[in-house]
């Protein structure tokens, strides 16, 4: 949790720098503020402000016309105590400020971190309350920055249930969001305009190059204009034309244990002041938890051929697919998946089919309805009812589309193979990373709990031996609720 | 496309995240806890004012800024004009 950036020590040292003396060449009028074109105060001079000792109202009366009445009074009145003031404070210890002319900021520019940070969390979509925070202290810029994505997931479906406004709104983004789902609404808020997603060989959700698209919102939904499976899966397809205030996003997708991958083809020294390093732990060695769910009933199989549905890909690779077929494969998939959460939701309040109207034959066919009903006996057979849990059934076959979550736990020769190639990619960085966050991934079963503390150490390790002295020597563990304040770090 | 999701059953357990401060100790007449922070996010502009001494400080923001940042600006500024 983040605590209090000032404490009364501070303070007290920030007072303290104040009642020194100013010299006359560093004084200086503060100008009007002007309001810009997005409504921030600009000035044309530097902040300032006035402050004395008794020597400097001395010096300020003797050289400053335009103060000269307001600096004599003071000066009286210091004349007229009797105690000493030479450090300028009067009898109760209160330093003897002069009031201030109006301080009209300057500092929009960005503020720099001692030593990169290393936020650590659980649930990936928590590193979202520390990336927040660098945004708001202009630790990073507000748009435009470039997220390196380290994961065995792109962890990049559209929220539907979240209005794309939310976006904009911080405690609605850090409540709602999930694992699956967390980077798709900073992109739609400009927050990052690239994602750079590496992966192993062994993932496959996305295809590898680079993908440029734009995303905006339909009715207040996000949307996006890239035909790739992956987002037409859920629906999520627009036009181009359909999206409003689009954005222009640029992913990048590649395999980590490629030799010939050199950061420097996607990363400059431009991105200096706007890359996060992001790396999910399970990028090491990783499962499907879903594999497991209930399955003495072969579960996940038997959801697989449910929730099967004809890939764009295949008229793509033919060369003959266009918009319309996009469309009609994003609006059948969602309506086969409206129809297919209807089902599972009336199982999951009656606990069998009684009352439930037949789905239309064209979105559910005869046959998958037969193995709907074949699944519920099969879990009946083996599980108590009160065991069956069929919200988490329905999310685990919306997991299978057509290749389905990765699962491969990495042997030690493949753990160490892969702490090879991320230490060589991040020698081969063109610039550090502003900020360092890390997942774990392992509450929810993705990385192996008995890998989890031993891949930490490993990449910690590894973080330490490349950044060395630019790195902060201590991460902060939020999942062990380490206290952090971006501002001391 | 081979997406994966939480598998949390219950609503996800959300850690509380503490609330930044609202109120500062004034860094010129050091009175504690003296200062507020009016926010305008419409406007990307923010304002803290001692009411005490009655000193204030503007400052551009942006809408994921927390009053914190204000002060911290003005500290800055402060520091920078010093």
């Amino acid at each position: 949790m983040e605590s209090d950036a000032l404490d009364k020590e501070s303070a007290a040292a920030a007072l303290k720098k104040l009642t020194q003396g100013e010299s006359p060449e560093s004084a200086a009028k503060v100008g009007g503020g002007v309001v810009g074109s997005k409504g921030e105060t600009e000035v044309g001079a530097p902040p300032t402000k006035r402050q004395k000792t008794v020597e400097a109202a001395i010096e300020q009366e003797e050289e400053d016309d335009n103060e000269e009445e307001y600096l004599e009074d003071e000066e009286s009145e210091e004349e007229d105590d009797d105690d000493d003031d030479s450090d300028g404070v009067d009898e109760d210890g209160v330093p003897q400020l002069v009031p201030m002319e109006r301080v009209q900021s300057t500092q929009n520019s960005l503020r720099a971190f001692r030593r990169i940070p290393v936020f650590i969390v659980d649930y990936h979509n928590d590193v979202l309350e520390f990336i927040y925070r660098c945004l708001g202290t202009r630790h990073l810029p507000l748009e435009g920055n470039t997220l390196v994505h380290f994961d065995s997931h792109p962890d990049m479906v559209i929220p539907r249930h979240i209005p794309a406004s939310s976006a904009y709104d911080k405690d609605a983004m850090l409540n709602e969001l999930s694992i699956e789902n967390w980077i798709m609404p900073t992109l739609y808020a400009g927050h990052f305009s690239r994602v750079v997603w590496l992966k192993n060989s062994w993932c496959q959700q996305l295809p590898t190059g680079r993908h440029d698209f734009k995303v905006g919102h339909k009715e207040d939904r996000i949307g996006v204009d890239c035909p790739l499976d992956y987002f037409i899966a859920d629906g999520n397809y627009c036009t181009t034309e359909d999206l409003q205030e689009p954005k222009s996003v640029e992913l990048q997708v590649h395999d980590a244990d490629n030799e010939n991958l050199d950061p420097k083809h996607f990363l400059t020294e431009k991105d200096a002041k706007g890359f996060v390093l992001d790396i999910d732990l399970d990028f090491f060695s990783t499962s499907n938890p879903f594999l497991e769910i209930y399955k003495d009933a072969d579960c996940y199989n038997q959801l697989k051929e449910i929730f099967h549905f004809e890939s764009v890909e295949v008229v793509k690779k033919a060369g003959t697919a266009s918009i319309e077929d996009y469309l009609a494969t994003a609006d059948r998939r969602q309506t086969q998946l409206d129809a297919l959460k209807r089902i599972f939701w009336h199982l999951e309040d009656q606990r069998n089919f009684d009352g439930l109207e037949k789905p239309d034959e064209s979105v559910i066919t005869p046959e998958i309805y037969a193995k709907i009903v074949r699944l519920a006996e099969t879990l009946q057979e083996k599980y108590p009812d009160d065991e069956i849990d069929w919200h988490l059934i329905f999310d685990s076959g919306s997991t299978t589309d057509n290749n389905g979550l990765p699962h491969h736990i990495s042997t030690s020769e493949e753990l160490e193979a892969y702490f090879a190639n991320f230490k060589r990619f991040l020698e081969r960085l063109p610039v550090p990373p502003v900020a360092i966050t890390m997942a774990h991934s392992a509450q929810d079963d993705y990385c192996p709990q008995d890998q989890v503390a031993f891949i930490e150490d490993r990449v910690l390790r590894l973080l330490q031996e490349v950044f060395r002295e630019k790195l902060h020597e201590k991460a902060i563990l939020h999942y062990m609720d380490d206290p952090w304040d971006v501002m001391k770090l | 496309m081979g997406r994966r999701k939480s598998k949390r059953k219950p609503p996800p357990k959300r850690k509380n995240i503490e609330p930044l401060d609202q109120q500062f100790n004034c860094p010129f007449c050091n009175h504690e806890k003296s200062c507020e922070v009016k926010m305008d996010k419409g406007r990307n502009t923010a304002k803290i004012t001692c009411r005490v001494c009655l000193e204030d400080f503007q400052t551009g923001i942006n809408f994921l800024s927390e009053p914190i940042d204000v002060y911290n600006d003005w500290v800055d500024a402060c520091e920078t004009a010093n």
